[in-house]
């Protein structure tokens, strides 16, 4: 069947076409979910959610105007970012400059490590890091699309940014460190 | 470089990280707060059912206008009934000349000659009549208008004697002509009315020589026979009334009393169904019942919701099974409205600045400040006003009882309402007592016998055709429906209706 056929199913609350859909986009929206939290159950709740949104307002998806994953993911988002208002502000009141991200010396490192070892090395990031990293290097999103959704300012942005990176640079090292002993 | 790869790399690797598990549990989760799936329409079969019902109808008034001997004038129903005429031999009249008049020898063998060519017969004994009429209807085909009668007027020393009779069906168009010309109609005059003193003269004449009445030449020629029509005043009556049965002179009586003196035409029942057109403004009684432990939403409701009015139209097939009795089947759109004023409390919580402040070491070492925060209950009003409405696509039967005066008829009507199709188009307070904007909810009647009907209509007479109709009907709700499945609604309505009835 194809997508529009299927969507145009679940707008009409066709309950087999709604789990049929479901079923194709979950993993990947999972995923994404998952990066945004720590834990899997708030993973999971946010996904949820999205889910019922998402169906509430298919029909207001226009296949014309933007792509269907990118429509889903950012719903996803928007419900990692809610769930995570509540637990914690995600605005970093203290200013950091700028700084240059040095060149990770060790991409052997890296290359031995699984999407599994990312996944949980970015667990460790500060919630606001790991949101703006995801938003910015994975979802591509610009510093002024991610000011606006966190309401920060976009230096903010910037500089968690940077100090996600480096942080992600030490922990890497730091399992280098440990592999090595 | 490694920037780029570094980020290229996180990338990949994120969105490739699978995750472990169960879709079919969260699956189960995510259905339970789906809109429930609408159970099959049951538009198609009651669309099916109200087409048999209507064909139905229209086949069975076909029937009744088929097995239909009645005439109307006026809009009344005249039984041309059958007639005996007993033999007699008195009352024999003397013209002027002392010449015994045409029927006074109307006798058993008239009535077997009759018989004998026609299934039906009758003729009124004429003897002494002062008054009657010979009239001739042309076969069911032509029986269309007036030009069908003969009006022979017969005059006597002392009165007027005059035969009404209806011929028998059977015969050609051109029988009125010959039966004209035997009558001696001055066709220059008008056929209906002409005085025929020198055609009856004669038809005397021959009557004396033949020793056949008239009506028996008349009938030997054109092999036809002569039906009896009404009679319009007692007066004609008298010679007669020892001949007729007791309900028969009743029934001459009070047709006479009826329609004294005027000739009535005896035109074929032309219609025997009509098609209504009703618009109709109707007054709501609106009831709500909680079916939920929780009566929040059901008392907000109660206190936000009000009803305004209710608009319709209603397009009707009417068949008449006589002349008081009759059915009717429609299809009604209706339309209600509301008005909702609701006032919108949310309570929200967020984390602003304190004075206090905290600091922690970071994975990287350095020391980050945080600063201090509290939660801060803010309650926000916001008040909506919105108009919203409710539509219903209804399929009325009546059944009807008529009763006419003159120009008017009253009608009693009442029958089942049958509910086809039911939606609402507008904002709604949600389970969660939070404004829901633009709710379109459809076909969620739970009933297809939503209400009960009970109808007064005048109706008058504009013309062959058409009548003005107006009314008022009360609707009695004999089902309920929910749009939030929580708080069950129910209408009653008095309709003022105002519409044209055409007949068919």
């Amino acid at each position: 069947m194809d997508i529009d056929k299927l969507i145009q199913n679940c707008i009409n609350n066709d309950r087999e076409s709604q789990k049929q859909f479901y079923m194709l986009t979950a993993e990947r929206l999972m995923n994404v979910s998952r990066r945004y939290t720590k834990d899997i159950s708030d993973a999971k709740d946010i996904l949820q959610n999205a889910y019922i949104k998402i169906f509430k307002k298919l029909e207001n998806f226009d296949s014309e105007k933007g792509n269907l994953n990118s429509w889903l993911t950012k719903i996803v988002i928007n419900e990692a970012l809610q769930l995570l208002r509540k637990n914690k502000r995600l605005a970093e009141r203290e200013q950091i400059g700028n700084q240059q991200f040095e060149e990770l010396s060790t991409p052997e490192v890296i290359a031995r490590l699984q999407a599994e070892d990312v996944m949980k090395l970015m667990k460790l990031l500060p919630d606001g890091y790991r949101i703006v990293f995801n938003m910015s290097v994975v979802e591509g999103y610009s510093h002024r699309e991610i000011a606006a959704a966190l309401n920060i300012s976009e230096s903010t942005s910037r500089s968690q940014l940077t100090r996600a990176k480096r942080m992600l640079r030490d922990l890497l090292n730091d399992q280098k460190t440990a592999e090595l002993c | 470089m490694l920037g780029n790869d570094f980020e290229k790399y996180m990338k990949n690797n994120l969105e490739s990280a699978r995750s472990d598990w169960d879709k079919e549990e969260m699956w189960a989760d995510i259905e339970q707060h789906l809109p429930p799936v609408k159970e099959p329409r049951r538009l198609l079969p009651i669309w099916w059912l109200s087409g048999f019902v209507t064909l139905g109808l229209i086949a069975l008034s076909i029937f009744f206008w088929n097995k239909n001997e009645a005439y109307n004038a006026s809009h009344t129903l005249v039984e041309i009934e059958k007639r005996s005429i007993n033999k007699t031999d008195e009352n024999t009249t003397v013209d002027k000349d002392g010449n015994s008049l045409l029927f006074e020898n109307t006798t058993s063998d008239l009535l077997n000659s009759i018989n004998q060519n026609s299934e039906e017969e009758s003729v009124i004994k004429a003897n002494s009549i002062t008054q009657a009429f010979i009239v001739k209807q042309l076969n069911k085909s032509n029986a269309n208008s007036n030009k069908h009668i003969v009006n022979m007027s017969l005059n006597s020393s002392t009165t007027q004697n005059e035969v009404f009779a209806v011929e028998e069906n059977n015969h050609s168009n051109n029988t009125q002509n010959v039966v004209s010309n035997d009558l001696g109609l001055n066709s220059s005059k008008d056929k209906n009315t002409s005085s025929v003193e020198s055609g009856i003269a004669d038809l005397k004449k021959s009557s004396l020589e033949n020793g056949k009445s008239t009506i028996e030449q008349m009938i030997d020629k054109h092999n036809t026979a002569f039906l009896q029509a009404r009679v319009f005043s007692i007066k004609p009556l008298d010679g007669i009334m020892s001949y007729l049965s007791a309900p028969v002179r009743s029934s001459f009586i009070l047709n006479a009393l009826a329609e004294t003196n005027n000739i009535i035409n005896p035109i074929k029942m032309k219609w025997l169904s009509s098609l209504a057109l009703y618009g109709s403004y109707s007054l709501l009684n609106r009831a709500l019942t909680n079916t939920s432990n929780d009566n929040t939403l059901f008392a907000q409701r109660n206190e936000a919701e009000k009803t305004l009015e209710g608009i319709g139209a209603q397009l009707s097939y009417r068949i008449h099974f006589n002349n008081n009795l009759f059915t009717e089947i429609g299809v009604e759109y209706q339309r209600i409205n509301e008005v909702l004023n609701f006032e919108e409390r949310i309570a929200t919580q967020e984390l602003v600045p304190s004075d206090s402040a905290a600091y922690f070491i970071n994975f990287a070492g350095e020391t980050q400040y945080v600063a201090g925060e509290k939660i801060q209950t803010r309650l926000m009003k916001t008040g909506y006003s919105s108009y919203n409405e409710h539509h219903f696509v209804n399929v009325p039967i009546r059944i009807g009882y008529s009763q006419k005066f003159d120009n008017f008829s009253l009608s009693i009507l009442a029958g089942p309402v049958l509910n086809v199709y039911q939606s609402y188009h507008g904002d709604v307070i949600g389970s969660d007592l939070k404004f829901v904007q633009d709710a379109e909810i459809n076909g969620f009647q739970n009933s297809l016998f939503t209400a009960f009907d009970t109808g007064l209509y005048l109706d008058y007479n504009l013309g062959k055709n058409f009548s003005l109709s107006g009314g008022i009907n009360y609707r009695k709700s004999l089902s309920s429906f929910t749009i939030d499945g929580v708080v069950n609604q129910t209408y009653d309505t008095v309709d003022f209706k105002l519409g044209i009835l055409f007949k068919i």
